[in-house]
């Protein structure tokens, strides 16, 4: 008899994920767009210093969980607690109407998303991953939302109409400059919202270089 | 056979330890009474802590999740729901991101600031069934009541 609770209480011990050895951590969350959840993506996040890139798909339900390694498994993964920058990439729902008929892989959709959020360089979400489980909220500002100035044709066009009611009504005191927008997500969004639930988290990151268009790396 | 209770209930802690909440909450959003047919409903809490969030679906109703879990911690919470219209396809095959569609829900329901919706959740099931109006609330400015910097 004890032998087995013994072995019960292994099993427990490396099924349950209750370590406090190792400051190893996991992520998981919500991605809001514009204030709304998102229906289909992709979270990354990249270490500061060294370490794994973790990644997430988002689900139908605008949540994520963070693993190692680019696989489609939906298990979270344990990495290193610390200093990672966020990117995000909100795409449309795959056409898989398009894809059955041909046989190959769904075609990506969209991206959705404002571009700075897409690269490790100028995306403005700093967040501190604390030992243990952490829940990260990213709330994102949408392509259309992104200053007219983009040189691009994709996300010049996108930006092309001006921010209408849509964007006036979120409160946004009107960015007129790609950095002030990257501004504007630290201070309020990632500042107020991009915390784990152990509360140091989303410090304010210094905006970096926030007018290089994002365009190259996503491919 | 007292040992091995004892390892059982230490494996239900372990084992437990490592997601789920202790609340969780479900129910209906009304806009003047209407079911609100889309949207996101997002519980900010008034403590520390990650926000928790659930989508409306067609007939108006909600559950809230944390994350990926169910759920959510029992607390203090205002509520914020924003819902736009779908959003606006731009011609097909140019590449570029549909606009966001127009606002449905009123500017002061989205930030916690602004929200007269303040709710307890209690330990347990909650059901609470948020009733929005397009009439403002008291004291709504609409050019400084959105944000506090």
């Amino acid at each position: 008899m004890p032998l087995i609770a013994v072995a019960l209480a292994l099993v427990a011990l490396t099924a349950g994920g209750c370590r406090r050895a190792a400051p190893a951590a996991t992520v998981q969350g919500s991605v809001t767009m514009d204030g709304e959840l998102v229906r289909s993506g992709r979270v990354a996040f990249h270490p500061v210093a060294d370490g794994p890139t973790c990644y997430g798909n988002i689900d139908a339900q605008g949540a994520f969980a963070l693993r190692i390694g680019g696989g489609g498994g939906l298990e979270e993964s344990e990495f290193p607690a610390g200093e990672y920058i966020a990117t995000v990439v909100v795409t449309l729902p795959s056409r898989t109407d398009e894809a059955i008929g041909e046989g190959g892989p769904p075609q990506p959709g969209a991206r959705l998303s404002a571009s700075r959020y897409a690269a490790r360089e100028t995306s403005p979400l700093r967040i501190t991953v604390a030992p243990g489980p952490n829940v990260v909220d990213l709330d994102i500002d949408s392509a259309a939302t992104e200053a007219p100035t983009e040189p691009t044709g994709e996300t010049a066009a996108g930006a092309a109409e001006p921010p209408d009611e849509a964007a006036d009504d979120r409160g946004a005191d009107d960015p007129p400059t790609p950095a002030a927008a990257a501004e504007t997500a630290v201070g309020d969004d990632a500042a107020a919202e991009g915390k784990p639930a152990t509360d140091n988290s989303a410090a304010p990151a210094t905006p970096a270089a926030p007018a290089t268009p994002a365009e190259g790396s996503q491919p | 056979m007292r040992g091995w209770l004892a390892w059982i209930g230490f494996a239900a802690l372990a084992v437990g330890c490592g997601g789920s909440y202790d609340a969780s909450v479900s129910g209906s959003v009304t806009l003047d009474g209407a079911p609100l047919p889309r949207g996101t409903i997002k519980f900010n809490p008034l403590a520390e802590g990650p926000a928790s969030y659930g989508l409306v679906g067609n007939d108006g109703s909600y559950a809230i999740q944390t994350g990926r879990e169910p759920g959510l911690p029992s607390g203090d919470y205002a509520v914020t729901i924003v819902a736009n219209e779908p959003s606006v396809e731009q011609d097909p095959g140019s590449g570029l991101p549909p606009r966001p569609g127009k606002p449905i829900t009123p500017p002061w329901y989205r930030s916690a600031e602004s929200s007269p919706l303040k709710q307890r959740v209690e330990p347990g099931k909650n059901r609470i069934d948020l009733q929005l109006t397009t009439q403002p609330p008291p004291g709504w400015n609409p050019r400084g009541g959105r944000r506090s910097r």
